[in-house]
């Protein structure tokens, strides 16, 4: 009778670890998840904020920079293919992750080459609103820079997280992939070339 | 022959708290050797003088500020910690190497954890005076981003420290630029708008009567809605009419500590005049364990021992920096 019992029993207790362990893991890839996601929309946020304030800075370079409607142009475009490039975070492939900064690329390296233009109106460079508007930039190109590391760190505990084993059975089953990094951006490997032609 | 042994045992026992007490120290010393150079620090380097002494917000280890200005640096930023929260940090070196002196602010504050864990409200002020690198910059936490968006950090900058600074009165520059701060921050919006030119550009525009009306609201509403509750007129058991009213509430037995009370509630018809009454039962008195509680104990933690620590804020590379 008491044998019978245990052979009950004991299946009974074996299933219940199973449940909790994989229940464990389950609610932990949530979790990892849903950081990465968070960590995600900052990225997201702060190249919004930068997406926003080039209306402004435009408008005041116009007022000075009279003759530079080409690189001013190329902003805006850049700016609006920009805003069209958006991803969402259940879809954090290496693929839309390239493409949303091959847009945002297109869009900082429009700026740079208005802030060299810039260079020459000595009137704009002394203009308190471009002043400010400026340092605005530079302080959101600060937040863009920490909220990529967060978003890499993030994904990076997440990754080892699915990717170690045991986990990495279960991940696949349960739909958890791994994310994609953030690339440095292409030419930030090459030196700056400084002319003073 | 008892006591040498007993000295040797007491000189080794000092030998060994010595060394464990060095050896952090050099422990850092060997990993970072830029250390030795003075000067010239890294994030890990910067001494956290929050560590050892809670009132105490400004590292200053090459001795750029002076050390009255320092005195009347933390008696400002004390003022302000305790009636806003708000923890605010001032780092004054000479260098910082080669690393950029935004990052290098981000880095630091994420280091020190500065601000309440809870609300982010930390503030990081940092001068770098080596010429190649001399900056100020303040980094914000994420929560107080909103009432000091980077515009108004950099118009601070501009207006209150960078006139100084330039003249190399590093020291009258920083100082000015906390007073201004802590001002900015302690100040309402009309008083802010003389100080940058604006109201908190990004903060928020939510109209705060509308708030203030809603919590009056709320506030006279509830107890008004129990009074009605209580008062209403209800439908007479004897005449059929809503003349039925709550009259007064008579106590039969006060409630002790040990026994439960007894009340009466009378009701009476305005109209036929037919009373009844209802007992209601009145709690037992409680005793608290520790008698009347007004004032939390929250302030006793820090008064017990001299050191402190920030409180674990976040930020998210806000702020501006102004180079001179």
């Amino acid at each position: 009778m008491s044998k019978k019992i245990l052979w009950i029993i004991i299946p009974i207790i074996l299933i219940f670890c199973l449940y909790a362990w994989v229940k464990g893991l389950y609610n932990n890839m949530v979790t990892q998840d849903e950081r990465v996601k968070t960590a995600w929309s900052q990225v997201e946020n702060q190249y919004q904020r930068r997406l926003d304030l080039i209306p402004n800075l435009v408008n005041t370079v116009k007022a000075y920079a009279t003759h530079e409607r080409e690189t001013l142009e190329g902003v805006v475009n850049a700016r609006s293919k920009a805003t069209q490039t958006t991803i969402n975070p259940d879809n954090l492939t290496e693929e839309s992750i390239k493409q949303f900064q091959a847009a945002q690329g297109e869009l900082s390296s429009a700026l740079s080459r208005l802030m060299v233009v810039v260079e020459r109106y000595p009137e704009l460079k002394a203009n308190e609103n471009f002043k400010e508007l400026q340092s605005q930039l530079e302080s959101t190109e600060n937040r863009i820079a920490v909220e990529r590391m967060r978003f890499n760190e993030q994904a990076q505990v997440y990754n080892t997280y699915i990717r170690s084993f045991p986990n990495t059975i279960f991940a696949g089953m349960f739909g958890f992939y791994p994310k994609s990094y953030f690339a440095a951006d292409p030419g930030a490997e090459r030196a700056p070339v400084v002319d003073f032609n | 022959m008892d006591k040498t042994i007993e000295y040797i045992i007491y000189t080794g026992k000092k030998l060994v708290t010595k060394l464990l007490n060095h050896s952090v120290v050099l422990l850092f010393s060997l990993l970072f050797p830029v250390h030795l150079f003075a000067g010239t620090y890294t994030v890990e380097t910067i001494p956290n003088v929050r560590l050892t002494d809670a009132k105490n917000h400004v590292s200053n280890p090459d001795y750029i500020l002076s050390s009255d200005d320092v005195r009347t640096i933390n008696m400002y930023l004390n003022a302000l910690e305790d009636s806003t929260g708000i923890e605010v940090a001032v780092v004054a070196v000479e260098s910082i190497g080669y690393n950029d002196a935004r990052m290098f602010a981000t880095e630091l504050f994420k280091h020190w954890g500065i601000g309440k864990k809870a609300d982010d409200n930390g503030l990081l002020i940092q001068l770098v005076t080596e010429p190649s690198q001399r900056s100020v910059v303040f980094e914000t936490g994420y929560g107080i981003e909103g009432v000091l968006p980077d515009i108004i950090c950099y118009r601070l900058q501009q207006r209150y420290m960078i006139p100084y600074m330039k003249q190399g009165s590093f020291s009258a520059g920083m100082l000015n630029g906390i007073i201004a701060v802590s001002d900015y921050l302690l100040s309402s919006d009309y008083e802010r708008k003389a100080m940058t030119g604006t109201t908190s550009g990004e903060g928020e525009n939510t109209p705060f009567w509308l708030f203030f009306l809603l919590f009056i609201s709320i506030f006279t509403g509830i107890p008004l809605g129990i009074l009605w509750y209580k008062h209403r007129p209800r439908i007479c058991p004897r005449c059929g009419q809503k003349t039925f009213k709550f009259v007064r509430r008579q106590i039969v037995q006060q409630a002790t500590y040990t026994s439960d009370g007894m009340a009466v509630d009378i009701y009476r018809c305005t109209n036929c005049g037919y009373t009844e009454e209802k007992h209601r039962k009145i709690n037992r008195l409680k005793r608290d364990a520790a008698g009347p509680v007004i004032f939390g104990s929250g302030g006793g933690g820090r008064g017990g021992f001299s050191g402190g620590s920030w409180g674990g804020g976040r930020s998210g590379g806000g702020g501006a920096i102004s180079r001179f």
